[in-house]
């Protein structure tokens, strides 16, 4: 029901011309950086976003970044494409006013990129780019759900306040269309390749697909999401105890001891990348560089 | 070139890879498909540990403020300069650091060289990572055989077939003295014992041995400990039992006698008695005197012994004069003990301590009477006398209780009695034979003993004539 609506309703955003160029000029293997850099450009005030973000606390880098095509070689033409993305993902998150708070939203998606990079870099999991996007588009549903149904989720939202139990359980009991499947077919029609589909459909239970070819990727998401749950508390519009699928074990081999391990070090992630988390991209002034 | 061709490249050429040195020249090589290198350093630590050409160093102060931070955020990186980029590929496995790769070349990096520099960096780690593995594997083995070969006790380690394949320094001293170990332990294995003793040469070696399995492998682990010392040790403290033995015995000895002195003359003193009571009171206390006589003339013999300051004083001896003066010295003990003592020997001359070897004599005749067995009917001491080229033999049997097989060897040990707890039914002081055989072996001969219980008892002296 929602999801025809998807392709067909404005209030969607979908990305501009310019990000879709992006997109494709980052993942194609013979693009130079001059190249993304040009794509880049296109928009005015991308480039320097993007420098912002490059040049804050959580990439530390040992000397600032002027040049975007510097950028580029120095933290990587997936990383850049990532940061364009989050810009994108910003403006949509904030494109119309409704009964959230689309600022702690974003801190939810960019915690969850971040903890998901840093989770893939622990267990040595080798596309580290790959997963932080995966963990900051993993909730586009709601965003979705938000811009079409706002009195709805804000309801959904309330109610799983106040019975201290997580969204997803809540909307399963329901008939009504969750997230997960929202999120899946709005990344379909953003034209995001399948593994971004699979961890937005799958990433508040990986158990519903073990056989799912990204189930890793899956499981990096659902775990950083729950950390981020736990440690940025009231900003991802689900409560009550989150909700660990063991799973989780199995396919990144860690032993539940080394959960508090990972809860010491994401919480240590999290105090460096507070600019990036809290700080947004629409309003500079709130970057720390 | 494609991924496909460059991982099956790269894959034989790790393969071949024996050392850090010959990764590092297989991974610049696979690199130089990608990129084209001007220098190539491997950092680790701080410090260029290899570097192609040789000795060509990539300018440190280019980099090395971001070396830290992509040590830290473990993505390659390439830092544009005037004119060139210098690469810098963190090589590691899960989190943990193993090398960094400089690299200096012309080329802009692609979104392709740097997707393809990741998976190199990523594969490396993993060959670095077992190729670290092994050598400390080595050096853990060579650390655990330094703590084996310290230990005090001999290690073996034998395979399948039955052959060392581990020898611990220990063990190797022991082989070298005793080269036939290890058969006599595996004559114990085979049999199933797994904790045993072994003798050889006076040495005493305790053995535990333990069967394991390594990887489908049946190893056999043998620990030999030298316990000679321990032995020694063990043997001194039974000696020490023995005195003490000794004392609590030689005292009753003692006193035995002298009780019967005290009172025989007690009663003398004290009595109205005839002359024929004294008379026979005097024999039986002159009796005693001889018998506490004879105790202190072991114990001076015993002294002598055991400060061996006994003195032989060779004469020209008819040794069949020597038996006949024995005999006729213990006819009273036979008569009272009804054994019969039968001598056969012709006269003989040899040279010996005419003293001593009555001595000898009286002492295993003594013996022989003293332990004559009471059941028989016929009670007998035969003393022979054998006359073999330059030696002679006086053997003395007897068909008395007889000995123990298990207690021959010790009967000639000082202090020792066979009814070593303090019973007393026969007295002695446990000297006599320590003394016989210093004495036959002061002379150059040997004394020898066979015995079957309940049978017979024999003694063979054997002294040379001269």
């Amino acid at each position: 029901m929602v999801k025809e609506l998807i392709s067909s309703i404005t209030e969607i955003p979908t990305p501009d011309i310019v990000v879709q160029q992006i997109i494709s000029t980052a993942s194609n293997p013979n693009t130079s950086a001059k190249e993304l850099e040009k794509a880049i450009s296109m928009d005015v005030g991308l480039s320097t976003k993007i420098l912002k973000l490059v040049n804050s606390a959580y990439y530390g880098l040992p000397r600032k970044i002027t040049k975007l095509s510097e950028a580029v070689v120095i933290v990587g033409f997936k990383t850049v494409r990532n940061l364009a993305l989050s810009v994108f993902t910003y403006s949509a998150l904030h494109s119309k006013t409704t009964f959230i708070d689309h600022d702690k939203l974003w801190s939810h998606f960019m915690a969850t990129a971040i903890f998901s990079e840093q989770i893939a870099k622990d267990i040595g999991f080798m596309n580290r780019e790959e997963v932080f996007l995966a963990g900051m588009i993993h909730d586009v549903g709601k965003l979705a759900l938000d811009l079409i149904l706002p009195a709805y989720i804000f309801e959904l939202a309330n109610v799983s306040k106040k019975l201290s139990k997580p969204m997803f359980m809540i909307e399963y009991e329901n008939s009504f269309e969750n997230h997960m499947e929202i999120g899946e077919e709005l990344l379909k029609h953003w034209k995001f390749p399948e593994e971004y589909v699979s961890v937005a459909g799958l990433h508040e239970k990986p158990s519903l697909n073990p056989n799912s070819p990204y189930v890793e990727m899956v499981c990096i998401v659902h775990l950083a999401n729950v950390f981020s749950n736990i440690l940025l508390p009231d900003t991802s519009l689900s409560y009550g105890e989150p909700y660990l699928d063991p799973l989780v074990f199995s396919v990144l081999g860690i032993k539940p001891s080394r959960l508090e391990t990972m809860y010491k070090e994401m919480k240590q992630v999290l105090s460096k990348s507070k600019d990036i988390i809290f700080g947004g991209v629409e309003d500079e002034t709130r970057i720390q560089t | 070139m494609e991924i496909q061709q460059l991982l099956s490249k790269y894959m034989l050429e790790i393969s071949k890879v024996t050392n850090e040195e010959t990764l590092y020249s297989a991974l610049s090589g696979i690199l130089k498909r990608v990129i084209e290198i001007n220098a190539l350093n491997v950092i680790r630590s701080n410090e260029i540990i290899y570097s192609e050409p040789s000795n060509v160093y990539i300018e440190k102060e280019t980099f090395a403020d971001y070396v830290p931070w992509v040590e830290e955020r473990l993505y390659p990186t390439f830092l544009p300069l005037e004119e060139v980029y210098i690469g810098l590929i963190p090589i590691f496995k899960g989190r943990k650091l193993l090398a960094t790769i400089v690299i200096k070349t012309n080329n802009e990096p692609t979104a392709e060289v740097m997707d393809y520099v990741q998976l190199l960096a990523y594969l490396s780690g993993i060959t670095l990572e077992n190729l670290r593995l092994l050598d400390f594997v080595d050096k853990a083995r060579e650390y655990f055989e330094s703590i084996i070969n310290l230990s005090n006790d001999g290690i073996i380690v034998l395979n399948q077939n039955d052959e060392p394949e581990f020898i611990n320094s220990k063990a190797k001293e022991i082989i070298n003295i005793f080269p036939t170990i290890i058969d006599t332990i595996l004559e114990h294995v085979y049999i199933q014992e797994e904790f045993f003793e072994i003798e050889e040469n006076n040495l005493f070696f305790s053995i535990s041995t333990k069967e394991v399995d390594l990887l489908g492998e049946k190893k056999i682990l043998i620990n030999v400990r030298n316990i000679t010392s321990e032995k020694e040790v063990q043997k001194l403290k039974e000696v020490d039992k023995i005195k003490t033995n000794f004392i609590a015995n030689i005292s009753h000895e003692l006193r035995t006698p002298l009780a019967a002195i005290k009172a025989y003359v007690e009663t003398i003193l004290n009595m109205p008695m005839s002359q024929e009571e004294i008379q026979e009171f005097l024999g039986v206390v002159y009796n005693q005197s001889l018998r506490l006589e004879e105790l202190l003339n072991d114990l001076l013999d015993f002294s002598q012994l055991e400060s061996h300051t006994m003195k032989i004083l060779k004469e020209r001896v008819n040794i069949c004069d020597v038996i006949n003066n024995s005999v006729i010295s213990v006819s009273k003990m036979a008569e009272d003990k009804s054994v019969n003592i039968i001598v056969n020997c012709e006269d003989i001359l040899i040279n010996c301590d005419r003293r001593r070897i009555e001595q000898v004599i009286i002492n295993l005749l003594t013996n022989a009477i003293k332990f004559s067995d009471p059941s028989k009917e016929e009670k007998y001491v035969k003393v022979n006398l054998n006359d073999t080229d330059n030696k002679v033999q006086i053997i003395v049997e007897d068909n008395g209780i007889g000995i123990p097989s298990d207690k021959l060897d010790k009967i000639f040990e000082k202090f020792y009695r066979v009814d070593n707890e303090l019973t007393y039914s026969i007295p002695g002081t446990g000297l006599g034979l320590s003394i016989v055989k210093e004495i036959v072996e002061l002379h150059g001969g040997r004394i020898e003993v066979e015995s079957d219980v309940g049978k017979y008892t024999k003694f063979v002296v054997t002294l040379p004539k001269e």
